[in-house]
């Protein structure tokens, strides 16, 4: 039953991972190991996604032109990619979490309402 | 260990040289940030750990597979879309050439060149009509997230055939119009004139010869990637 559960987690969260990513990067640039941190620390560790899947994640939404990335060199002196929201991809974000934010009052309005007198529940 | 995670993952996308190249030298650094970041003293479990968060590399190879194939798929849609306006362009400006030069088909082969110029109008409609049906179904979609792997490819699949029997149709028109061009010209003496009609076919063929390029490319690289078929998709389950 449980796993039943995350697996329907996970289909919700794969709708939304391109928002997720999007929201991450809304601070700022960052290399795909850090979208990560950002995405579980701002979820609570709600959202400790297996890492590999940020990676397709930020090729398509590069390729959409929501992204725009290039090769820097860390501290360390690795070569990493980091990856940045592009105009299009701010206003993406926007319309997104307008759309998103819709969504959430209306689903808590649901699940919020009390059965009317009279009614069984 | 990581080399050998990393080598699978390059091995994975093997499709696509340039992709794999880029992917690996982002895991290469994901991983060693990874085993930096990792409280464990032990390196040896720290990469075991970080190679497991990360997950299948097939599994990430088929989601990459979508998107690389379908920037593909998308750049031949349009280059279909630019050949078929270039080419009717160049068409109606060497019909107007020959009007100009006054280079008619002599009576003789007039019923034969009839049959062909129904021939190439009917194959250039054909392939118009069959090339804006690609150009669309190629862009159909422009972010790739909603497919998994194995519907993208029946989507590929369709797209494929659709600009292959379009591109055949098109050389089908081209090389009638080299007959026509040939009944047209051969009594007529070579002049500097020639050039016009020389250079919109030869235009033409290497428009069709690019198109077959990108398509063989195409379907080279869905085939390379057809085996991350039986990858098991990346789950997205969040932590319970």
């Amino acid at each position: 039953m449980e796993s039943e559960i995350l697996k329907m987690e996970g289909e919700i969260l794969k709708g939304h991972l391109d928002m997720i990513v999007l929201a991450a990067l809304a601070a700022g640039p960052a290399h795909g190991y850090a979208v990560i941190e950002i995405i579980r620390q701002k979820s609570g560790q709600a959202f400790d996604l297996p890492e590999g899947t940020i990676y397709p994640a930020l090729h398509r939404l590069e390729q959409a032109g929501l992204l725009a990335s290039k090769w820097m060199v860390a501290e360390s002196g690795r070569k990493r990619r980091v990856y940045a929201l592009t105009r299009s991809g701010q206003r993406a974000l926007t319309k997104r979490r307008a759309g998103w934010q819709q969504f959430s009052e209306a689903i808590g309005g649901l699940l919020a309402a009390r059965p009317a007198h009279g009614e069984t529940a | 260990m990581t080399a050998e995670y990393l080598d699978s993952l390059t091995e994975a996308l093997s499709f696509d040289a340039s992709l794999a190249r880029r992917v690996r030298s982002e895991f290469e650094d994901h991983l060693e940030e990874a085993i930096a970041c990792d409280q464990c003293q032990d390196r040896v479990e720290a990469a075991r750990r970080a190679i497991a968060k990360c997950g299948d590399p097939r599994a990430i190879a088929a989601e990459l597979a979508v998107t690389s194939l379908a920037q593909r798929s998308r750049r031949l849609a349009v280059g279909i879309v630019v050949v078929l306006v270039s080419v009717l362009l160049v068409m109606k400006g060497r019909v107007a050439w020959y009007a100009t030069m006054q280079w008619g088909i002599p009576d003789s082969v007039q019923p034969a060149a009839m049959t062909l110029g129904t021939v190439a109008r009917y194959a250039f409609a054909t392939a118009m009509f069959l090339g804006m049906t690609s150009w669309l179904y190629g862009s159909w979609r422009r972010s790739p997230s909603a497919y998994s792997h194995p519907v993208y490819f029946k989507h590929l699949h369709r797209f494929c055939l659709l600009s292959g029997v379009a591109t055949a149709a098109l050389a089908v028109c081209i090389l009638t119009d080299v007959a026509l061009a040939t009944i047209r010209l051969e009594p007529i003496s070579p002049s500097v004139a020639f050039f016009v009609p020389v250079g919109t076919i030869a235009f033409e063929l290497s428009c069709v010869i690019a198109l077959v390029v990108l398509i063989r490319s195409l379907v080279r690289r869905a085939v390379l990637a057809s085996h991350l078929r039986q990858a098991q998709p990346l789950s997205l389950a969040p932590n319970p």
